[in-house]
């Protein structure tokens, strides 16, 4: 049997994995394991670590995820970040007007906000797991980045007002992920994921992602693959009008949330990337019973895993409170569908009781 | 030029999410006399409602929106000094607000740019709203609906707790609930009247339907 990473590896690579490899996106989530929350851990890299070890050997995914959040980088350039129960957000943002761009600084990794605990959390990850699962921090991208610098809705007016002054942003925003890519690729991350949630297509259009995100995202995603690690692509919401230009960037994966569907994705870019997801994670990872879960997660591998090149996963990272029960059902579907040669799938069981006549409470 | 051409000016402007072009076409229809309610709905309210719809049918997004929605604003503080006494009937009288714990502002508001265009009167009571200030908010304006925004679904607890506290209190005002993590099962599970939709233009809608509701009853 593969170790996660072997699995992971097969699964980019588009090689033969023994099974579907899941990551469920467990991010704060796993902190619960050790009974935490976010605000109680967020600046400990042993507690963090720690819980992602446990969470670990309790889900039995295929990944480990370092950090919390993405609003490590705009914390480092100034913006004013409290710690809610389970997430930060930011509630000052730093450039309030055009000028300000000039005060700011690229962060030091080294010494700056929570990337020192970070990037430490990564080395401990390395030291627990060495190379047998994939050690892999959640990180912002530049758009949203320059969001939490900004504000979203002066940043999204700007792009249409003052594009050339967003594009001297965009690079500060880049050269900040670049030190700190850089940083987590030298503490041993195997894997990088830039999260762009205002780049999807609920927010912006094709054109804006083609002109304010891809060259950016690009810059991180070259400096990964020149280091042999592999960055992820992961925007949240319905990414279907961006898809083939998300593939066309250089990571290897991309990270889809539930709006689109996981057939089309493989049809549409499924020959040149490794796509992940995309149970919802509320309606179903939060709210579904494990039976629908498991059976959803069916659904989702019957479409998209066969001819490798899939990643079983959620749309987006897990509400704290999701039952464990409900991640062990997912685990478990990605464990009970087998690679043959060919790279179809063979259900080697049914863990869980087909489901009854009644409809899921929460349909897809 | 008659009153239709002013206001085909000012509405075509708003469309074109020329800032410029919309004060000006503004500033032109008072100076000719033109009715500042028609100015202020017919012209700038129309002009966003085009550009809502076609943000909708995925033509135009939210930059195009948000861009609109301050032409608008601007233009509105020209037409509002001359406004006196109402505004004529009002489409419902809403209290909007982003649930504690959820700090988005974007989502709530377009949905307050949307409903007044649609003729609404709108309370934005803000970001971060705890359960009993919705209630307190709804009495102090005689609310018709309490719509409430919320983008984290973490958040989803406190909602339920304010459609509780509302439906308790004995107020008359109805619940709206919209946000990415609401669905129509999502608002029934949680004791909202009614699923407020994943986006501002859908809330525009909600809020006329429920407001027809609310008179059906009546």
């Amino acid at each position: 049997m593969m170790n996660h990473l072997e699995r992971i590896v097969a699964a980019v690579q588009h090689t033969k994995p023994d099974r579907v490899p899941v990551t469920p996106l467990s991010i704060n989530r796993s902190l619960r394991v050790l009974g935490y929350t976010t605000r109680s851990v967020l600046n400990d890299s042993g507690k963090m670590a720690a819980a992602k070890i446990a969470a670990s050997a309790l889900f039995d995914d295929d990944a480990v995820v370092a950090g919390t959040d993405l609003f490590v980088e705009s914390e480092c350039l100034g913006s004013t970040v409290e710690v809610y129960e389970h997430v930060p957000v930011v509630v000052d943002y730093v450039i309030k007007e055009l000028r300000d761009l000039d005060k700011l600084r690229v962060p030091d990794p080294a010494t700056d906000g929570r990337m020192p605990v970070v990037t430490q959390e990564i080395r401990l990850l390395k030291e627990h797991f060495g190379d047998t699962t994939v050690v892999v921090p959640v990180t912002c991208g530049p758009l949203t980045m320059a969001s939490q610098v900004y504000g979203p809705e002066q940043l999204l007016i700007a792009m249409i007002e003052e594009p050339e002054w967003v594009h001297r942003l965009l690079d500060l925003c880049t050269e900040t992920g670049l030190a700190y890519w850089k940083a987590c690729i030298d503490a041993g991350a195997h894997a990088l994921v830039a999260l762009e949630p205002l780049s999807s297509g609920t927010i912006i259009s094709p054109d804006q992602y083609r002109e304010f995100v891809g060259p950016y995202c690009k810059r991180l995603f070259d400096l990964a693959n020149e280091h042999g690690r592999v960055p992820v692509n992961h925007v949240c919401g319905d990414t279907e009008p961006v898809l083939d230009q998300m593939a066309s960037l250089g990571a290897p994966i991309l990270q889809l949330d539930y709006p689109i569907n996981m057939g089309t994705a493989k049809q549409m870019v499924g020959d040149t990337v490794c796509i992940a997801g995309n149970l919802n994670p509320i309606e179903y990872m939060l709210y579904a019973t494990p039976t629908e879960i498991y059976w959803a997660c069916r659904d989702i591998i019957g479409q998209a895993a066969a001819g490798s090149g899939f990643i079983l996963g959620a749309g987006c990272d897990l509400n704290p409170r999701t039952p464990t029960e409900n991640i062990l059902a997912m685990v478990q579907a990605a464990k009970d569908a087998v690679y043959r040669d060919d790279l179809s799938i063979e259900f080697v069981q049914d863990s869980y009781l087909p489901l009854d006549v009644k409809p899921p409470r929460f349909p897809a | 030029m008659d009153e239709q051409t002013y206001l085909e000016g000012i509405k075509t402007a708003v469309v074109a999410l020329d800032r410029q072009r919309t004060l000006a076409a503004t500033q032109a229809a008072l100076d000719a006399g033109v009715e500042p309610v028609s100015i202020a709905q017919d012209g700038l309210s129309a002009g966003l409602l085009v550009v809502g719809d076609q943000w909708i049918r995925k033509e135009r997004f939210i930059s195009h929106v948000l861009v609109a929605a301050k032409a608008v604003h601007e233009a509105q503080a020209l037409v509002e000094p001359h406004i006196t006494g109402g505004t004529g009937k009002s489409a419902g009288t809403v209290v909007l607000g982003t649930i504690k714990g959820d700090l988005h502002d974007i989502g709530k508001n377009l949905v307050a740019l949307m409903l007044r265009a649609g003729g609404f009167t709108v309370t934005d009571i803000g970001i971060d709203v705890p359960p009993e200030r919705f209630v307190e908010a709804a009495k102090e304006s005689d609310a018709d609906i309490v719509a409430i925004s919320l983008l984290m679904s973490v958040c989803l607890d406190e909602v339920e707790q304010a459609c509780e506290l509302i439906r308790r209190s004995g107020i008359r005002a109805k619940t709206l609930v919209g946000g990415p993590p609401v669905s129509d099962e999502v608002a029934a599970a949680i004791g909202a009247d009614m699923y407020g939709g994943f986006d501002a233009v859908t809330a525009l809608q909600s809020a006329r339907e429920l407001m027809s509701r609310i008179r059906t009853a009546a």
